[in-house]
């Protein structure tokens, strides 16, 4: 899994069912502080719903979405499994650092 | 004044619906709108536009254009694809496998190296079904056009015009072995056929790769014919010259003591030479021996070209036309040139 699809996976998962593209482009903006084009967000959220971690529907049209409906995007069991896989991952990474890797503010 | 008057070049809304695949056509551009708007309250005209077409950018993604996914390149799909440009390129080279000389091997490439010409014409047309094809929309209704079933047919044609002349081509050259791949081809036509009869009912989408198949084979038989084929015939000419030279030598050694060239290759065996060298080539037939009062000149044919035959010759007066040939070449050897004949 890569990084973007590790963050907009977490993102779909918190923004519980009201996930959409610009949704989630703002909210990880908000969250990370991270910037990211709508093709890239768009072509990670095609990607995980062809393996099948998360599934969409259309929603509403609104004004300013030029009367384009939204598409709502839901974490599945499945992608909510590959989430925790990959938490416990990283959680192994860390507990395997020496603790004296982590006293940085000593040097 | 109306808080979404401002809104993107219409050109780029535009653009959008060319270059998107239908089925993400709505939200992308959706998703468009509302960022510009959003762009345009937080940075002002100037950055939200600067934004709109780094976005554009962005969406130039095979998958957001083509729609590829797992519900359309399927992993048989590509083993197919990959085994039919094997089979076109081993084909191609078959006369330059080792075995015993035979016309099949000649017919087979003849046949790979001509699919590619043929093809050629039809690689724009296989382009343009290929995008109609990757454009379908998940449960669109499909006409026949858009379901394959006219352009497999016009696809065709050419294997139609193709096969009954070189068939008859090849009964003329008095190649009998050489219509063995004909029974075989004809089979597969078959095949595709009764694939085409059963894409007339095909009303819903699903990704047919066919069009992928009537792109990228000519291409490939051409690439092989044009860089394989060419510099592997250059290269086993080059081995077959070498591995001549103790014959040339034999029979030189021949005329020394006896005063004149022998008659023929046969005289040479036990004396001056061991074995007389056989083909060792698919393609590649038996040396030809012609004694002059002087001179004599050593040949021997390679069947590896689409519309010639290849005559290699060793002549100790040098270049000498052969008849029937319309092409003829030095070789890296003294004496030795090659003709391409009818």
């Amino acid at each position: 899994m890569g990084e973007l699809e590790e963050l907009i996976l977490l993102i779909v998962g918190i923004m519980n069912g009201k996930a959409y593209g610009i949704g989630i482009i703002e909210e990880l903006e908000k969250r990370t502080g991270r910037s990211v084009a709508i093709g890239a967000a768009q072509t990670v959220l095609k990607r995980m719903e062809d393996k099948g971690w998360v599934t969409s529907q259309f929603g509403e049209a609104t004004k300013e979405r030029g009367g384009k409906r939204k598409r709502y995007y839901t974490i599945t069991a499945k992608g909510k499994k590959i989430a925790a896989e990959n938490r416990e991952h990283r959680n192994s990474l860390w507990e395997a650092m020496p603790k004296l890797g982590l006293n940085y503010g000593s040097v | 004044m109306d808080q979404f008057e401002e809104q993107p070049p219409g050109w780029v809304r535009t653009l959008l619906r060319i270059i998107v695949h239908p089925e993400f056509q709505e939200e992308i551009e959706g998703d468009f709108l509302e960022k510009y708007q959003i762009d345009l309250k937080k940075c002002g005209l100037k950055i939200a536009r600067r934004r709109l077409y780094a976005d554009l950018f962005s969406i130039a993604k095979p998958s957001l254009i083509f729609n590829i996914n797992r519900n359309t390149m399927k992993p048989r799909n590509w083993l197919v694809l990959l085994l039919l440009v094997l089979l076109v390129a081993v084909a191609s080279v078959a006369p330059f496998l080792p075995g015993s000389s035979n016309n099949f091997a000649h017919g087979i490439s003849q046949f790979a190296q001509v699919l590619g010409y043929i093809g050629l014409p039809f690689v724009p047309f296989g382009l343009v079904w290929l995008i109609i094809e990757m454009r379908n929309k998940n449960g669109q209704r499909l006409n026949r056009w858009t379901n394959g079933y006219y352009p497999s047919w016009l696809a065709l044609i050419p294997v139609f015009v193709f096969l009954p002349l070189q068939i008859t081509r090849t009964i003329l050259s008095g190649q009998t072995l050489g219509i063995m791949p004909f029974p075989i081809i004809i089979s597969v036509m078959a095949f595709f056929i009764y694939r085409i009869q059963k894409l007339k009912k095909k009303t819903d989408y699903k990704f047919n790769p066919a069009p992928l198949y009537i792109v990228l084979i000519p291409v490939i038989a051409i690439l092989t014919s044009k860089f394989a084929v060419e510099k592997i015939a250059a290269l086993t000419r080059e081995k077959t010259i070498v591995r001549t030279q103790p014959l040339i030598a034999a029979i030189e050694r021949y005329k020394t003591e006896n005063g004149e060239y022998p008659e023929n290759l046969e005289s040479l065996k036990g004396k001056y030479i061991q074995e007389i060298p056989t083909p060792n080539l698919m393609g590649m037939r038996a040396y030809q021996y012609e004694k002059h009062n002087s001179s004599f000149q050593l040949s021997f044919e390679r069947l590896w070209h689409w519309y010639a035959t290849e005559v290699v010759v060793y002549n100790t007066l040098g270049q000498k036309g052969i008849k029937g040939n319309y092409g003829n070449y030095p070789t890296n050897h003294t004496n030795w040139w090659y003709y391409l004949a009818d």
